[in-house]
């Protein structure tokens, strides 16, 4: 088998990259929008809350 | 502030993203190892070095699902929505291994075994189980109602997860081309350390995954109760 198969390599290498980086910025965004979504909920709630008072 | 039930409070952060930088500057040590240091195989020349990422994907693959049929047997027993979404966050973070595997696995077929793609039992017991958990967090998608979404997702993340089983022992019970289950025990000595290291550092970036996305979807259910609380009052 020829050794030099450099590029199959490097394919193989880039596309664990791309997913490892590509999940986790998808995952960072899913966490500071969620969180965002409860803040504004939550704050939402509160203004309710003080108004049924 | 509006208070909420006690098992609604979405967990924090806390010292998570230092876990995940270090899971991450593990990958890239690990990876520099394989590359760099490891020598080229007899047989397969420098083609080896595919290994350090496609096995180790394949094994933490198999522990997320597991984790999968641990929260939906947990679910299914306790009826808490929080192991739902501790499945679900494992369902989506083990998709992304299995397509991360089966990506690799072509990557190393083509030159290896001339093609990319043959329906050989490993790889097509690989397909079946990635086909599943795309089913899985479809169905999640399609259905409203968090109780029925919850069980139906816990009935098909076992299943999925049972599919583990037939993935492993899929070489040993069918004659294929795919090598035998690759542990230190199957690969020469020179590569167990590279090996290892990837291993522990995909591990450590599935549980940094999961641990994130289920604090996500918590703070989505927390928003929602949230709402609806407000809601009521109105």
């Amino acid at each position: 088998m020829p050794n030099n198969n450099w590029t199959y390599i490097t394919a193989a290498y880039a596309a664990a990259w791309i997913a490892v980086i590509g999940y986790w910025v998808f995952v960072h965004g899913a966490v500071r929008r969620a969180r965002a979504r409860y803040e504004e909920a939550l704050a939402l709630a509160a203004r309710g809350e003080r108004r049924a008072q | 502030m509006t208070s909420l039930p006690t098992q609604w409070i979405p967990p924090k952060p806390g010292r998570w993203p230092l876990f995940g930088a270090s899971a991450l500057g593990l990958l890239i040590a690990g990876q520099a190892l394989g590359v760099l240091a490891s020598p080229p195989d007899r047989d397969m020349g420098d083609l080896e070095k595919i290994i350090y990422v496609h096995v180790p994907a394949a094994w933490v693959m198999s522990v997320t699902f597991a984790i999968v049929m641990y929260y939906s047997l947990r679910y299914l027993w306790k009826r808490d929505e929080r192991d739902d979404l501790a499945a679900a966050s494992a369902a989506e973070v083990g998709t992304v291994l299995n397509a991360l595997t089966l990506t690799l696995g072509m990557i190393f077929a083509k030159p290896t075994w001339g093609v990319w793609w043959t329906w050989d039992a490993r790889l097509t017991s690989t397909l079946v189980l990635f086909l599943i958990f795309v089913g899985y967090l479809s169905l999640r998608g399609f259905v409203d109602d968090p109780e029925r979404r919850a069980q139906w997702s816990a009935a098909v993340g076992i299943l999925g997860a049972i599919n583990v089983g037939i993935v492993y022992m899929s070489v040993r019970w069918w004659r294929t081309l795919h090598q035998v289950q690759s542990s230190p025990d199957t690969v020469d000595s020179i590569y167990v350390l590279a090996l290892r290291v990837n291993a522990f550092a995909f591990l450590f970036l599935m549980i940094y995954f999961v641990r994130r996305r289920y604090e996500s979807m918590c703070l989505e259910r927390a928003a929602d109760h949230a709402a609806e609380a407000a809601a009521l009052r109105t």
